[in-house]
């Protein structure tokens, strides 16, 4: 019970939602775990979203926004979301966490198999990788 | 009236209390004995905490005796105050939490375990005091700045409440000229030193500086100095990442620059630079070995 493998999808609503809705439309099998969350462009994905969201038990992070270089609706907010992910894996590695706890994918409106085609990977590893748990901080003086 | 105030100190260097005794106002107030000093590690010469008006708390919690000691002074104030980034946020022993404590007392101690007995053991990971304590008020800095001392003062003699500023160094900064173009690079802190103007914003040069994720209050002390901000003063108050703020900086301000590899290049130790003071308070406050318990799955995801 709870070890069913949760994964959160931060998605832009021009291709990465618009995919994943086409994939539902289309009747693309892909797993029920992924929770897909809608926001307006992958440069305004949060840093602290990721955090957050391992700290709340979720098991691994999709981050999806449009192909580089011409598809953005706002020009450049793949280009920031790209740094931003470099930098996060790169702070999640130290952390000692997985590499496949966080992940960046590009992926167009027109491209719903490869939005299954990625959810059913990134659970599969889900499944793979234990389950996380954190202790809060009072706990740390439990011998 | 005068107020009598007691400072405890647990994991921390002497600092944030030199700082504080060493102010020329802080220094008037004891003359003209407005305050009087009850209790203090460093100058006073007694054994037991008595009943203070304020309690200035400085250091991260580490050992089980910081444990003991702050449960002890709890009950003898009627105000505390999280004194220095290392009680506020973690501080520089905070990053401690990136390994095991028993690698810690092993690489101290290089495998021969300590025989003299009656040290205190190490807490599982370093705790900063405004996570488990309630505290009035919190202070930070490394040490914290004059102007924000200065303020504390006044307010604990006035009666009138303390507040941090809700702007960031960059705000203060004499440096930034509201300019908000994309940068082309990002080079090694280090080596970028050597040949650049300290007369310009420090990240216009490629120089990482923590300013964007920083809270003011030391009226950008180190940059107008010719050093760049590494964020002492911890997040700012809306936010708990100083990590996840200033990664998003960088996302807005570096995403011109090509290759991607040159910006990892430049941030060779992400957690000891982005995070040098507030790791034991960010939202993944540890190494995954430290505090994170694996469960595992059967496999078959049920």
């Amino acid at each position: 019970m709870g070890l069913e493998p949760r994964v959160l999808a931060f998605t832009c609503t021009y291709c990465a939602y618009a995919a994943a809705e086409a994939a539902g439309v289309s009747k693309l099998q892909y797993p029920p775990h992924i929770y897909v969350i809608r926001l307006p462009c992958s440069g305004m994905f949060k840093s602290y979203y990721v955090f957050k969201a391992l700290r709340e038990g979720f098991d691994s992070i999709l981050w999806s926004g449009c192909h580089p270089p011409y598809d953005c609706h706002f020009i450049n907010g793949n280009y920031k979301a790209r740094v931003k992910a470099e930098l996060l894996k790169a702070y999640l590695k130290q952390l000692g966490f997985e590499d496949q706890r966080f992940r960046l994918e590009w992926i167009s409106a027109g491209e719903p198999d490869k939005f299954a085609r990625i959810a059913k990977e990134i659970v599969e590893e889900a499944i793979k990788t234990p389950k996380i748990i954190f202790l809060e901080h009072h706990e740390a003086v439990n011998k | 009236m005068t107020i009598s105030i007691g400072i405890i100190s647990l994991a921390y260097c002497a600092g944030c209390e030199l700082a504080l005794i060493s102010m020329k106002r802080f220094n008037e107030l004891l003359a003209r004995g407005a305050i009087d000093i009850k209790y203090s590690t460093l100058i006073t010469d007694k054994e037991e905490l008595e009943k203070v008006d304020v309690l200035f708390i400085t250091g991260s919690i580490r050992t089980f005796e910081d444990v003991e000691t702050i449960k002890k002074a709890y009950s003898k104030a009627s105000k505390i105050i999280a004194f220095g980034t290392c009680s506020c946020y973690g501080g520089i022993p905070g990053l401690a939490n990136l390994s095991k404590r028993e690698d810690i007392i092993k690489s101290i101690f290089n495998d021969i375990t300590p025989t003299i007995s009656g040290l205190p053991e190490l807490t599982r990971f370093v705790i900063p005091l405004q996570t488990v304590v309630k505290v009035d008020y919190s202070v930070p800095g490394c040490p914290p700045p004059e102007p924000l001392i200065e303020m504390l003062l006044d307010s604990l003699i006035s009666g009138k409440e303390f507040t941090l500023p809700q702007k960031s160094v960059c705000e203060e900064c004499p440096l930034n000229d509201g300019d908000k173009k994309p940068l082309k690079e990002l080079r090694r802190r280090l080596i970028a030193l050597n040949d650049i103007d300290v007369d310009k914003c420090f990240m216009k040069q490629g120089v990482l500086c923590m300013g964007p994720a920083t809270l003011a209050g030391c009226r950008a002390l180190c940059p107008s100095r010719g050093a760049p901000c590494i964020g002492c003063m911890g997040p700012l108050p809306s936010s708990r990442d100083q990590a996840a703020d200033i990664i998003d900086a960088l996302g807005g301000i570096f995403y011109t620059v090509e290759p991607l590899e040159k910006i990892l290049e430049a941030i060779p130790d992400p957690v000891g630079l982005l995070s040098m003071f507030t790791l034991p308070y960010s939202t993944i406050p540890y190494h995954k070995e430290v505090g994170v318990k694996e469960v595992k799955r059967d496999g078959d995801g049920d």
